[in-house]
């Protein structure tokens, strides 16, 4: 039974393309999971960028470096104050949110929150002070203009919002900690993974390692392909 | 020039390597449990085997499961686990050499205070479980293919329902891990007793079940076979299972206290492994 | 559709610098001022206060009649400022025509009607469909002009309408600023030199040194078809 690289790639394309119920599973967990949090998470996340972009008040570099920071705090920090916050001698330990899905999206809107405002701000700082005085002008009113410079920053926001997900569906430290890696529940591709890696059944880790990765082409091929098409219009 | 360098680069890998093969002969890679190792029992015997035989012994704590297949394709040199049928195999299928029997603990079910399955003091272990099946009370697993998962599943087996029950959730995780989350979740789990003292202070699970024979947990150490792969350090392998069975080894494994509650029994004279 | 703006000891300051600080100023319907000066003398800043875009450290700027929207109490929807370099919005020319009237609530046909009327106005009929990105300089410059038209302001300020621009492009701006002040907007440019734009206009303002003066005052007798 000597398990080479090969053969473990090959057995893991039988898992994948057979539809193994449980492997398909966990794949509908994290993206069910990751794709609720960053819909959560992107539009007061962006609304935020676009504030720190465009509105001039005291201790604004100051908000901009603390989501800068945010951004570089490991995952399973992130992952140790929620479970703090919501075990059951927290502070939010009545809504018994620990180990369930609501708590991994928590946590998942928690690590892309910062990242999708820093990159959105800086979206927002590579449009003209003009688009915003040329909407107004020709009479947009406030949520208007920022509607439009939203659209004329799309292509960067998109990147963002990518970047975000990419981030998040991922990430391993937090939702192993909150989460619990519940099979059918809330065990998801990268808690999967860490998992079987330390049953040593490598198969499956790299069917779904596999997913991870055709996943993070299709969205760096999207983002790639927009970009390009953005430089034309 | 570029001579120069490649000449430089030829030598410094040499010295580093040979360094390493050097520093190779006096280690010794242990793969064994969590549960063992959480323990700490290791932290207390190893020194002294270490001073002794002036060795450095590193320990990799994983799964059963996991520690077997790293004995398999060589990556230590010697396992220490508690799954009497894997090792079996291990040794039938020529990976493991001369398997022996160290010591022993057991296995106690935890659970919530409230007790809603009213399993608190059954003395048969699988009537207990059935009493968790039947309320649907939620039950941990650690459904990660460690010693413990297995010896839960094959007491699942003895029952007459399974563990066919919707509030039975498999989590992949190591044995402190889902002491915390039977915590958080007011949820049984079986435990080893070595684990469960090493938490309980900070639980408000308690201790239900216990004593029952099936709940029983014996550890084997096994060297591995030198024959299968190369490099592998059988002479500090052999030593290591030696002082492990031997009366000092058997005596500090004894008097191994957690909250001055013996955790471990030396077996190497009484082989419950087989039994 | 008279429009009328007044302002009143307007300030800016940027933190001791005084930029400017101007007594008085009235733009009437029909007027068409130049406002030169020297380069970092404020026009632009000026322009801004006095379309609302821009806040005065202190002082008024009264437009009537008083349109005011719950949204500012600056801007006015009569009042449209254009960019000495204009931002254009991604999209085709006809979008960037059809941004401000949807803003009205304008119905589908009516907006297509007027985009028509606009493009047909800046002779950028042939350029509806491109990408208005791809425009040339002179191109953008008509369609901002256009844009503006078309929400038939009372009251333009262009900022430097012709820098940039080479002769043919500063001659069809000039003639279409020139159809505007014929429809009866008014106009305020501002440029630091003399040019067929600023040719239009009759009333002279100079600023300098923080203060406005009025030099020139030639009523140019405009005739209307």
């Amino acid at each position: 039974m000597q398990e080479n690289l090969l053969e473990t790639s090959i057995l893991s394309l039988e898992l994948l393309f057979s539809f193994d119920a449980e492997l398909w599973d966990i794949i509908g967990v994290s993206f069910r999971v990751s794709m609720i949090a960053i819909s959560i998470a992107t539009l007061p996340a962006i609304l935020i960028g676009f504030a720190l972009a465009m509105v001039d008040f005291k201790g604004r570099w100051m908000v901009v470096a603390l989501f800068n920071a945010l951004m570089a705090v490991p995952t399973v920090v992130v992952g140790l104050t929620l479970y703090l916050l919501l075990s059951r001698s927290g502070p939010f330990g009545d809504l018994h949110l620990l180990f369930t899905q609501p708590a991994m999206i928590i946590g998942q809107v928690a690590l892309a929150f910062p990242l999708l405002v820093c990159m959105s701000h800086s979206a927002f700082q590579s449009i003209d002070k003009r688009a915003w005085e040329t909407a107004r002008t020709l009479g947009a009113n406030c949520c208007y203009a920022v509607i439009t410079i939203m659209k004329e920053a799309r292509f960067a926001l998109l990147a963002s919002v990518l970047a975000g997900f990419g981030r998040i569906i991922s990430e391993v430290g937090c939702s192993m900690m909150i989460g619990g890696n519940i099979m059918s529940y809330t065990r998801n591709i990268p808690t999967a993974i860490a998992l079987e890696t330390s049953k040593g059944m490598f198969a499956q880790g790299i069917a779904l390692g596999l997913v991870l990765l055709i996943l993070a082409l299709l969205l760096n091929f999207t983002l790639a392909s927009i970009r390009g098409k953005g430089q034309l219009v | 020039m570029k001579k120069w360098i490649t000449g430089a680069v030829t030598v410094a890998v040499l010295a580093a390597s040979s360094a390493m093969c050097a520093a190779e002969e006096n280690i010794i890679r242990l793969a064994t449990t969590t549960s063992t190792y959480n323990s700490g029992l290791l932290d207390k015997l190893l020194p002294e085997f270490e001073k002794i035989h002036k060795v450095k012994v590193q320990v990799i704590a994983v799964g059963t499961g996991k520690a077997l297949r790293m004995g398999q394709a060589g990556d230590v040199d010697v396992v220490m686990t508690h799954a009497p049928k894997s090792e079996k195999k291990f040794v039938a299928s020529g990976y493991g050499v001369n398997p022996r029997s160290v010591m022993y603990n057991d296995f106690v079910i935890v659970g919530p205070k409230a007790d809603p399955a009213n399993i608190k003091g059954k003395e048969s272990v699988t009537s207990a479980l059935e009493g968790i099946s039947d309320k649907n009370a939620t039950f941990i697993s650690r459904g990660d293919d460690s010693g413990t998962h297995k010896k839960e599943l094959s007491l699942w087996a003895e029952t007459a329902k399974g563990k066919l029950f919707t509030n039975y959730k498999e989590v992949g995780q190591g044995m402190g891990k889902v002491l915390q989350m039977a915590d958080e979740l007011e949820a049984y789990t079986i435990t080893d007793r070595g684990t469960w003292l090493a938490y309980k202070s900070r639980m408000q699970l308690i201790l239900l079940v216990e004593g029952d024979t099936r709940l029983f947990n014996p550890y084997q150490i096994i060297q591995i076979n030198p024959e299968k792969h190369n490099g592998v350090n059988s002479i500090g392998a052999k030593a290591l299972s030696d002082w492990f069975v031997s009366k000092v080894g058997q005596e500090m494994i004894n008097d191994f206290r957690i909250n001055n509650e013996a955790l471990f029994y030396g077996s190497a004279n009484a082989d419950v492994a087989n039994n | 559709m008279g429009v009328e703006l007044r302002a009143n000891n307007l300030i800016k300051r940027y933190g001791a610098r005084e930029l400017f600080n101007i007594e008085e100023l009235k733009v009437q319907e029909g007027d068409s001022l130049h406002l030169s000066g020297d380069n970092g003398a404020g026009k632009t800043t000026l322009m801004k206060i006095l379309a609302g875009l821009d806040k005065p450290c202190s002082g008024e700027v009264a437009v009537t009649p008083n349109m005011k929207s719950k949204w500012s109490t600056r801007l006015h929807p009569k009042v449209v400022y254009l960019h000495q370099t204009p931002y254009i919005f991604s999209g085709t020319v006809a979008a960037n025509l059809a941004y401000g009237l949807k803003l009205k609530g304008l119905a589908n046909k009516q907006i297509k009607e007027k985009v028509s009327h606009a493009l047909a106005w800046a002779r950028l009929e042939e350029l509806a469909d491109h990408s208005a990105h791809s425009l040339s300089g002179g191109e953008k410059q008509r369609l901002a002009l256009a844009r503006a038209w078309v929400l038939a302001p009372g009251l333009l300020f262009l900022d430097e309408p012709t820098a940039n621009l080479d002769q043919q492009s500063v001659t069809s701006v000039a003639d279409l600023i020139d159809k505007m002040l014929e429809g009866g907007a008014a106009v305020m440019v501002s440029s630091h030199q003399k040019n067929p734009v600023t040719e239009l206009c009759y009333r002279q303002l100079l600023l300098s040194e923080g203060q406005v003066t009025e030099f020139g005052h030639q009523r140019k007798v405009r005739h209307h078809a």
